[in-house]
């Protein structure tokens, strides 16, 4: 510890450029994730945050929810099948809708039963709609006209929906969303395309008994229906098109930015221990053990890339405010951690090439005169 | 007459310790003509070291007056010191010091590359770098690397630098520390020869008692007293 | 200067980490940049290859086409405009197709954009009746010039020729006139509210000479429930593109703010690596200068090699990726990039000045 700290306290510029670097390293992953993060939970968040073990859409819609349409007479067949709890219809449609401001939005609107499955799992204000003309929002959007009391325009009929309840995480396609009752929803859709014969619905929400397995019941609703896809809600929300092409990009980007981390740390110590030869053969010589030379490294490793950690999410936290437009950015303390851990562990892996080095120093060394009248 | 090659009036050099000060050189005086060899011998920590520095401007004195072939180098600045070294004085050191990435003839252009030379100062320093291996009996090693030159040639080349720039004074350090009498006694001779030959000063610094007949003049030094 | 040169030459050795940690970081400066051209170029080309400087939407549109809606009689007001000198008619459905060949419930659908459009504009013509002019990238999923593809609606086209750069919202395009366009939509999004003569922008030529905002202002004040902008307006105003520009070029910044960094750790290292030859040579009478001139050129001529290497390197990465990851390598960004590698590199190398000013050129003696 001694060693480790006096030779970080002689050279501060050396390992400050490090820790330094490996901030900011750090915190350009921190800030993607929390980009990606929010990116996605506004795509795909009202799927992933409703009462639904199991998702039924038609099977030429290919995993889209917008793309997917069903007769409605389905719901009861698929509520009389084994293992399943509970069945409800279940679509989404876009409106223009005026909310706060005076513009037009884009809203998704949600028709789900008010008592069965479909409904978003937790409240985070407010109640439940009581009934027609009501809805739950998400809390992303409280603040543009969509918090308790708030009372939202559908045009271009003008109809009047009060949010009584708010959830989080509860968007989707990146638009401010509802959750009404059925009865709202069909009316909204008679009032945009006069006279159409039925309103179909998009998707069937299913809950299953209690203990039996989503993936048993997909398999068997698949079995015996005709025309459907049936997906675990986890497969649906990976399913949905762009998530693919976004996680991809993130990972790719990612990974290089990891790799870059791995690279500068583990080439520093190796370049630092090379430097030290004589010195650590001179410990060595006078009775340090191997472990002797072994941890103060490690340890230098551990503070350095810990600090960069440091660096990296204090850079994050002040740059939370100062992300324009359309994404916001969402601090995940396990992510962050996770992504901490894993930067000291990457630099203690890349350091392994520097105690290799440290290993094969030879203390007989010592002794050598090395005159070679050959400047350093 | 001109000016002496080297002179020292009353050069004292002081280093603080604690509460004390450590005295490296004691009101020195010395003075090298332009043409004469003065051996300087001393044992270490008698001060020679310092004394070679201070001539060579690499060091500053804390009182005295430095004249090199009748420059004050007190009221040099930095670059202009530089340039000093680069186009006054012509050092030999005792760790040799040749880059090591360099071949024999480029260690000795390398002083000129370093000022910045023009088209024909390049093609100048060029013939008289082949000139001066030549002279030091390393034609044909001009292009290996200090790497595959021995211990004596490598010497011989840093003499070789030395000498490139037509220096008025060459500063030697400890040259014969780590070569038996034999090669001890060739490296003095060239060093002699060279160093006459061009009627260029030079200062010795050895603790070794057995080259004392190669010089004009020899000076002893101890404690940071210089005697004749 | 020489001896700098003549360092790298003798000893690469010493260079090369510096060098692989550079090449790393500028790999991932041209990914970024890659990815961001992808996002770019593949939601607004289909704008930039419009002919005309203006795009007329409605005004309660948003400044975006899926809300906009422009009917023959405003069309013609438009034209009668002073300064107008053509109309286009222009508009754009997402739609999804099964691909060619046999399809089985594992295939996906396809993807695609239908743009309907007149008149001749930078990147193409746009067909006539069953014909349709398709984004190449078309050609990837097994279809071929000459194939008929069948779009919702049961309309039938086939694909006379493919053309790049003219798509949007990151799907391949097929351009086809605007009755085709009309009939697809329809069927697609029966809400649409499409009559004859319907489209969902119009693209303005201006006449010679004419400054187009004047013409601009012009058209919105003569119809009162228009909304005019310019090329750049129209592609900045798209959703995401403005603010993917920011935050990937501030990600990029940040890059090649490591990239100093990273050059300025690794030129202090090998300056101490070096301070004694650095003493002697300042014993000789090198300045402090011209040794960090010589950093300074090392500096640059390693980034050099490593920007070259990255280019070569994410050429071949891009070239493996999947297909969903939208990119685009285009010279001008890599040219720009990569300078700013250069930049960084010479910045960071500076860094080590206070070392140089340290070299004590009295340690080259004993």
């Amino acid at each position: 510890m001694f060693l480790a700290l006096r030779e970080l306290r002689r050279a501060p510029w050396r390992f400050g450029l490090l820790a330094a670097a490996v901030g900011l390293l750090v915190y350009l992953v921190l800030f993607m994730q929390a980009i990606l993060g929010s990116l996605i939970g506004a795509i795909t968040g009202a799927i992933e945050h409703v009462d639904a073990d199991v998702l039924v859409y038609s099977d030429t819609a290919r995993g889209q929810l917008d793309a997917s349409v069903l007769d409605p007479a389905l719901v009861a067949e698929v509520s009389g099948s084994d293992g399943v709890a509970a069945a409800a219809p279940w679509s989404v449609q876009t409106y223009s809708a005026k909310a706060a401001a005076d513009d037009l939005v884009d809203v998704a609107v949600f028709g789900h039963d008010l008592s069965g499955p479909g409904a978003p799992s937790t409240l985070a204000a407010g109640q439940r709609p009581s009934g027609p003309d009501q809805a739950i929002a998400s809390a992303a959007d409280a603040g543009d006209g969509f918090d308790v009391g708030d009372r939202v325009v559908i045009e271009p009929a003008g109809r009047e929906i009060e949010v009584v309840g708010v959830a989080e995480n509860l968007n989707y396609s990146v638009q401010p969303t509802l959750f009404v009752d059925l009865e709202t929803f069909d009316a909204l859709a008679a009032e945009r395309t006069a006279g159409a014969r039925f309103v179909p619905i998009n998707a069937v929400a299913v809950t299953v008994d209690d203990g039996m397995a989503a993936t048993e019941v997909v398999a068997r609703l698949a079995d015996s229906l005709g025309g459907v896809e049936v997906l675990t809600r986890d497969d649906a929300v990976a399913g949905i098109p762009g998530i693919d092409a976004i996680e991809q990009s993130f990972a790719l980007i990612l990974g290089l930015a990891f790799a870059v981390i791995g690279l500068v740390t583990g080439i520093f110590f190796l370049i630092l221990t090379v430097q030290k030869r004589q010195p650590l053969t001179l410990l060595r010589a006078i009775g340090a053990s191997p472990r002797d030379v072994v941890v103060p490294l490690l340890l230098q490793v551990l503070l350095l890339t810990g600090g960069g950690v440091l660096i990296g999410v204090a850079l994050l936290a002040l740059s939370a405010g100062a992300v324009p437009g359309e994404l916001g950015i969402e601090l995940q303390p396990g992510l962050v951690a996770a992504t901490g851990t894993g930067t000291v562990a990457l630099g203690l892996l890349a350091a392994l090439a520097a105690v290799r080095r440290v290993l094969r120093i030879d203390p007989a060394a010592a002794l050598d005169t090395n005159a070679t009248g050959v400047s350093p | 007459m001109t000016a002496p090659a080297l002179r020292l009036d009353e050069v004292s050099k002081t280093y603080p310790s604690g509460d004390d000060e450590i005295v490296a050189l004691d009101h020195t005086c010395i003075e090298v003509a332009s043409d004469e060899l003065v051996m300087l011998l001393g044992p270490s920590g008698s001060g020679k070291t310092t004394l070679l520095s201070i001539a060579g401007g690499l060091l500053s004195p804390t009182s005295g007056r430095v004249e090199v072939g009748g420059t004050d180098i007190a009221d040099l600045d930095g670059k202009a010191l530089a340039r000093f070294r680069r186009e006054r004085v012509g050092f030999v050191f005792q760790a040799v010091n040749l880059v090591p990435f360099l071949t024999a003839r480029e260690n000795l252009l390398v002083v000129g590359e370093l000022g910045g030379t023009s088209r024909s100062g390049r093609r100048r320093a060029r013939e008289r770098a082949d000139q001066l291996l030549g002279e030091l009996g390393l034609a044909d090693r001009a292009n290996n690397l200090p790497t595959q030159l021995s211990g004596g040639q490598r010497q011989r080349v840093a003499i070789g630098r030395a000498l490139m720039s037509e220096p008025d004074l060459v500063l030697v350090d400890e040259p014969t520390a780590s070569l038996d009498t034999e090669l001890g006694e060739q490296v003095m001779q060239l060093i002699r020869d060279e160093v006459k030959a061009r009627e260029v000063a030079a200062v010795l610094v050895t603790h070794d008692e057995r080259m004392q007949h190669h010089a004009d003049r020899v000076l002893r030094i101890v404690d940071g007293h210089v005697t004749e | 200067m020489r001896l700098a040169l003549r360092e790298l030459r003798r000893m690469p050795g010493r260079f090369f980490a510096v060098g692989t940690a550079l090449m790393v970081i500028a790999v991932l400066v041209l990914v970024l940049g890659a990815i961001l051209d992808g996002l770019i170029r593949g939601s607004t080309g289909v704008l930039r290859a419009q002919a005309g400087p203006l795009l007329v939407y409605d005004d309660e549109a948003r400044q975006t086409l899926l809300r906009s809606r422009v009917d023959a009689d405003l069309a013609e007001q438009v034209a009668d405009v002073d300064g107008v000198a053509d109309v286009r008619g222009l508009g754009v459905t997402n739609v999804t197709v099964d691909p060619p060949g046999e399809t089985t419930a594992e295939d996906g659908l396809l993807g695609l954009v239908v743009v309907g459009a007149e008149g001749e504009n930078r990147r193409l013509t746009p067909p006539g009746r069953g014909e349709a002019i398709a984004d190449a990238r078309i050609l990837d999923e097994g279809f071929e010039v000459g194939d008929v593809v069948t779009l919702p609606g049961d309309v039938q086209v086939e694909i006379v020729a493919t053309v790049r750069d003219a798509t949007t919202n990151l799907a391949p395009s097929v351009w086809v006139d605007l009755d085709t366009w009309r009939e697809v939509t329809v069927a697609v999004r029966p809400d649409a509210g499409l009559g004859e003569g319907v489209v969902q922008a119009l693209n303005v030529v201006v006449e010679d000479g004419r400054d187009p905002l004047e013409v601009a202002a012009a058209i919105d004040e003569a119809t009162g429930s228009t909304q005019t902008l310019d090329q750049e307006a129209a592609v900045a105003a798209i959703p995401g593109v403005s603010s993917q520009q920011t935050v990937f070029a501030a990600i990029i910044a940040a890059t090649l703010v490591v990239a100093a960094l990273v050059v300025a750790l690794f030129f202090v290292l090998l300056t101490l690596e070096r301070s004694g030859l650095y003493a002697v040579l300042k014993a000789i009478g090198a300045s402090t200068g011209g040794l960090l001139g010589g950093l300074v050129v090392q500096a640059v001529v390693v980034a050099a090699g490593a920007a070259v290497g990255a280019a070569l390197l994410t050429f071949g990465l891009l070239a493996v990726l999947p297909d969903a990851i939208p990119v685009e390598l285009r010279a001008g960004r890599v040219a720009v990039a990569l300078t700013g590698l250069l930049l960084m590199s010479a910045l960071g190398s500076v860094f080590s000045l206070r070392r140089l000013v340290k070299v004590d050129p009295a340690e080259a003696i004993g």
